[in-house]
């Protein structure tokens, strides 16, 4: 029995459509002679762009027109630049522009590598929220432990006072009060286990649809106004606890409508997206996006907004991103922050379709 | 009137607890280590044991004691209080058949309501 035998240049192809990285090949004519899945998907181009100007694709950008004079036979360049988009915000891209040596075929003469470097930057920051939720978790969890025992002291002892002392003293006041400031630090620890130790994930396999149901029903509850929940066709199954991700959804929505104060101006998507990496090895994810045009977090604040009672609302618990982010955490998800102060904010909660990669 | 042991090694909890199930009828000790409260288990009968879970290092002293306990008086009802809600606790505590677990922080209140449901009509023998 013979194994059938795949031609070296579509095994190439085959390779190269699998990376997570963006690869268009030129020839000496700056032409382009190849471009893998992802490239195309990224240039929002099919074969199309094949025989194209390269520096045209990337929007006529001159800081590429330069590197591909300037970078010497066998050499390398690193660009950084912004790639426009038809249908949104320009793209903040990195590249290596790689140029072959003389005896490399002629229509491989340059090989650009490049990525996003928003959702690489995203998920770089999602990893170090990870280890330091993770951290101050650990912290806050023996600390509420440590207060529990005091509390219930105190909360004994002014029952134990109240038993004795009779009904027609007004110094009883003094033990209701102290029972009042208890019962708030004992709803404080409460929260703050929610973060450090929630119950543990329920997981079921359910179709995306439900879970966009069940946001809505949530949302329903909330009585905050209703942003549009939207849901693409097509998505998969996840295999959730749909509980904890809806509260973490409900979460990202009420931050939105406290940036825009309008539930119009906040939108709730949910859809897939392929971009390597995202949740691990997963190939497919669902993302629900949750948009909205508001005030936008300062740059120096995105790296912080998930942590434990940072807050810079008046009445903020600091508690709401936390949680969601542990929420997601627990379901096998990760949450990613992109924001432009003045413009808006997308938190997104991606999750691995059903069944693994 | 039932008699109760009530061991915590937060010496507040235990003081404030005896006094209140005082007046609430009950007939109550206190005991503040694992040492002693196997000393007071060993001498009488008790109709019910509040016992908390962590009263040392190991953290899990209050699951020996209901042990002790439930050997040298079988029917005594048993209540833990733990501040560590953990499903290892609670499935240990269904094994030890303990009759009620209270999660700190807790109301006396609320632990008075539990004794007099697991201990009403089943007095200590010779009572």
């Amino acid at each position: 029995m013979s194994a059938e035998r795949v031609p070296p240049e579509h095994f190439s192809e085959l390779v190269l459509d699998h990376l997570s990285t963006c690869v268009v090949t030129a020839g000496h004519d700056r032409r382009a002679t190849f471009a893998n899945k992802i490239a195309r998907k990224m240039l929002q181009a099919d074969d199309a762009l094949l025989g194209r100007d390269v520096v045209e694709l990337f929007g006529g950008n001159a800081e590429l027109a330069a590197a591909l004079v300037e970078v010497p036979i066998g050499g390398e360049r690193r660009l950084e630049f912004f790639l426009p988009r038809v249908d949104g915000p320009p793209i903040e891209m990195g590249m290596t522009l790689v140029r072959a040596r003389p005896d490399a075929p002629r229509d491989l003469a340059f090989a650009l590598l490049f990525r996003d470097l928003a959702d690489l930057r995203q998920i770089e920051m999602e990893m170090r929220r990870v280890e330091r939720l993770s951290a101050l978790g650990k912290m806050i969890a023996g600390l509420t432990h440590e207060i529990r025992n005091p509390l219930t002291g105190l909360q004994f002892l002014a029952e134990a006072l109240l038993g004795e002392v009779p009904e027609e003293d007004p110094r009883r006041g003094y033990a209701v009060r102290i029972q009042t400031l208890v019962r708030r630090i004992a709803d404080l620890i409460q929260s703050c286990l929610q973060f450090s130790e929630p119950r543990p994930a329920e997981k079921t396999r359910v179709p995306a649809e439900r879970l966009a149901q069940a946001v809505r029903d949530g949302i329903g509850r909330t009585r905050r106004g209703r942003p549009t929940v939207e849901a693409d066709a097509d998505l998969p199954a996840i295999d959730v606890d749909v509980d904890q991700i809806v509260e973490a959804v409900l979460a990202l929505v009420e931050n939105a409508l406290d940036a825009t104060g309008d539930p119009a101006r906040v939108r709730v998507w949910l859809r897939t997206d392929s971009t390597p990496g995202l949740v691990d090895q997963a190939e497919l994810v669902l993302r629900i996006d949750v948009v909205d045009d508001g005030v936008g977090v300062p740059h120096e604040q995105v790296g912080l907004i998930c942590d434990p009672f940072y807050t810079t609302k008046e009445k903020g618990t600091g508690l709401g991103l936390p949680v969601a982010h542990t929420l997601v955490r627990r379901n096998g998800g990760r949450m990613l922050i992109r924001t432009t102060p003045g413009a808006g904010s997308v938190f997104s909660i991606v999750l691995p379709r059903a069944g693994g990669a | 009137m039932q008699r109760v042991l009530i061991v915590d090694d937060e010496e507040t909890i235990a003081f404030a607890a005896a006094r209140y199930l005082a007046t609430r009828g009950f007939e109550v000790e206190m005991a503040t280590s694992e040492g002693d409260a196997e000393r007071l288990l060993s001498s009488r009968d008790y109709d019910a044991l509040v016992v908390d879970l962590r009263l040392g290092s190991e953290g899990d002293e209050g699951f020996r004691l209901i042990e002790l306990a439930r050997r040298l008086m079988p029917s005594i009802a048993v209540v833990l209080i733990t501040a560590y809600g953990a499903p290892a606790v609670e499935a240990r505590a269904r094994e030890l058949a303990v009759d009620s677990l209270i999660k700190k922080p807790a109301t006396l209140a609320h632990l008075a309501e539990v004794l007099t449901a697991s201990t009403v009509g089943e007095p200590r023998d010779g009572a």
